[in-house]
């Protein structure tokens, strides 16, 4: 066998490995993440060299910054909780008041070019720092999205805006309840750069300029409660949809996230 | 032994074209490195060499943190413009800059196949973000092309490749 003959068998041979790797991800999504690990830890020095290329100071003040900013909004939502918690049955109250934030750093973004677009960014923390999959991850405008994968030294979040994240919220001054997600509800207006959709759940009515924060889940995960999200700009017209539904800007702009925080639980 | 050195320095760009984007600055679209180093090999091998390294540049893509999914997509994604730049190479030396056209369609492509299945609904792709990728990718192939293209040449001229 001649050269050209060997290399065009390899090459089949490796398409076709390829091809069921690709296979077995779709039926079992979550068998590779033991290679996605191990790469994970082999590139996360690098990364986190790439991405230290600004001052040390003015990283550490904006983290500072950051954590300053969030235990402001913790503050707050405790205020409000220590009133509200005798009305307030929701086991995710009781979780905002152990919340513990650990700064991170964005090292690395998702690929423009994979054919299958999905938002996702690394951190330059991981499991040896308290990290756990499906916690929530901040910054100091507000909700950035929750963990998805988690390395020794750097973990893999799934940001707000991804075709799969749907976010349980609550809206305007009475805290109605819906939800938000990226994808658009047919026969609804397209959605501009970033912009997300809110779905009311029952007959609540939306406002422009209504405040959208998280519902939150039993013990924070995936999404502790409380967190801004973002705010109503537009509300669609009723052309027949289950729900009345709104346009939201995310008050995160995910492409130029630098600095974020997980929010840990006390015990983590 | 002389010609493991070839693949060894295409795996060392590769490697580096997934992971400098970490240093791009933030906000900015961020270009397929990738893409060049794939379209430099099989421009100037035959297909089967642009296809191995499409393969192994779209595994680094699917496996480098945040990485992507399904596992595989881009590897199969990134041989397939692989195999076509190696198809038609032969055509492309009438002009200097057809190879960068080649490129250019090449880059279409793989964010197209995005697109197309951000449309089906598969994912997430917004066309300006699109448009952006691949506006940065084509400015700096003008200088990096050419240079990775060189190299390529003078791997193949000291038997390396």
């Amino acid at each position: 066998m001649n050269g050209v003959h060997r290399l065009t068998l390899v090459s089949l041979l490796l398409v076709g490995a390829t091809a069921a790797a690709l296979v077995v991800d779709l039926a079992r999504p979550g068998l590779a993440d033991p290679v996605r690990t191990t790469v994970s830890v082999a590139a996360a020095p690098a990364q986190r060299a790439l991405s230290g290329w600004d001052d040390g100071e003015l990283a550490r003040l904006s983290a500072e910054r950051n954590a300053l900013a969030a235990e402001v909004d913790r503050l707050r939502e405790r205020e409000r909780d220590a009133v509200e918690l005798d009305t307030l049955a929701r086991s995710s109250t009781a979780a905002v008041l152990q919340r513990r934030l650990l700064p991170a750093r964005v090292v690395a973004f998702a690929p423009a070019s994979s054919p299958v677009g999905g938002r996702t960014v690394t951190l330059d923390v991981g499991s040896a720092d308290g990290v756990l999959p499906d916690q929530t991850v901040v910054s100091v405008d507000g909700l950035v999205g929750r963990v998805l994968r988690v390395a020794t030294e750097s973990a893999d979040v799934l940001l707000l805006g991804d075709a799969q994240v749907v976010v349980g919220v609550r809206f305007g001054a009475d805290g109605a309840l819906g939800d938000v997600q990226a994808d658009t509800p047919p026969g609804l207006p397209a959605r501009g750069h970033g912009e997300l959709t809110l779905t009311a759940m029952g007959d609540s009515e939306i406002t422009v300029g209504d405040e959208v924060t998280t519902l939150g889940s039993p013990d924070d995960i995936p999404y502790a409660a409380g967190i801004p999200l973002g705010t109503v700009t537009a509300v669609d017209p009723d052309r027949g949809q289950l729900g009345r539904t709104a346009v939201v800007t995310p008050h995160v702009d995910t492409d130029t996230l630098d600095l974020v925080a997980v929010v840990l639980r006390e015990d983590a | 032994m002389i010609r493991v050195l070839g693949p060894c320095v295409r795996v060392l760009l590769l490697v580096a074209a997934v992971l400098l984007p970490s240093a791009w600055p933030e906000g900015l679209a961020r270009p397929d490195l990738v893409l060049l180093v794939v379209a430099a090999a099989g421009l100037l091998h035959r297909p089967q060499v642009g296809l191995l390294m499409g393969l192994a540049g779209g595994w680094l893509v699917d496996l480098v943190p945040p990485g992507a999914e399904p596992l595989g997509a881009s590897a199969l994604s990134y041989a397939a413009v692989g195999l076509c730049l190696g198809w038609v190479r032969r055509a492309l030396v009438v002009s200097p800059l057809l190879p960068w056209v080649a490129t250019a369609a090449a880059a279409a492509v793989v964010l197209g196949v995005r697109g197309v299945s951000a449309a089906a609904g598969v994912g997430r792709a917004l066309l300006a973000e699109l448009a952006w990728t691949w506006v940065v990718t084509m400015v700096l192939a003008v200088i990096v092309l050419p240079v990775l293209m060189s190299l390529e040449r003078w791997m193949t001229r000291r038997g390396w490749a």
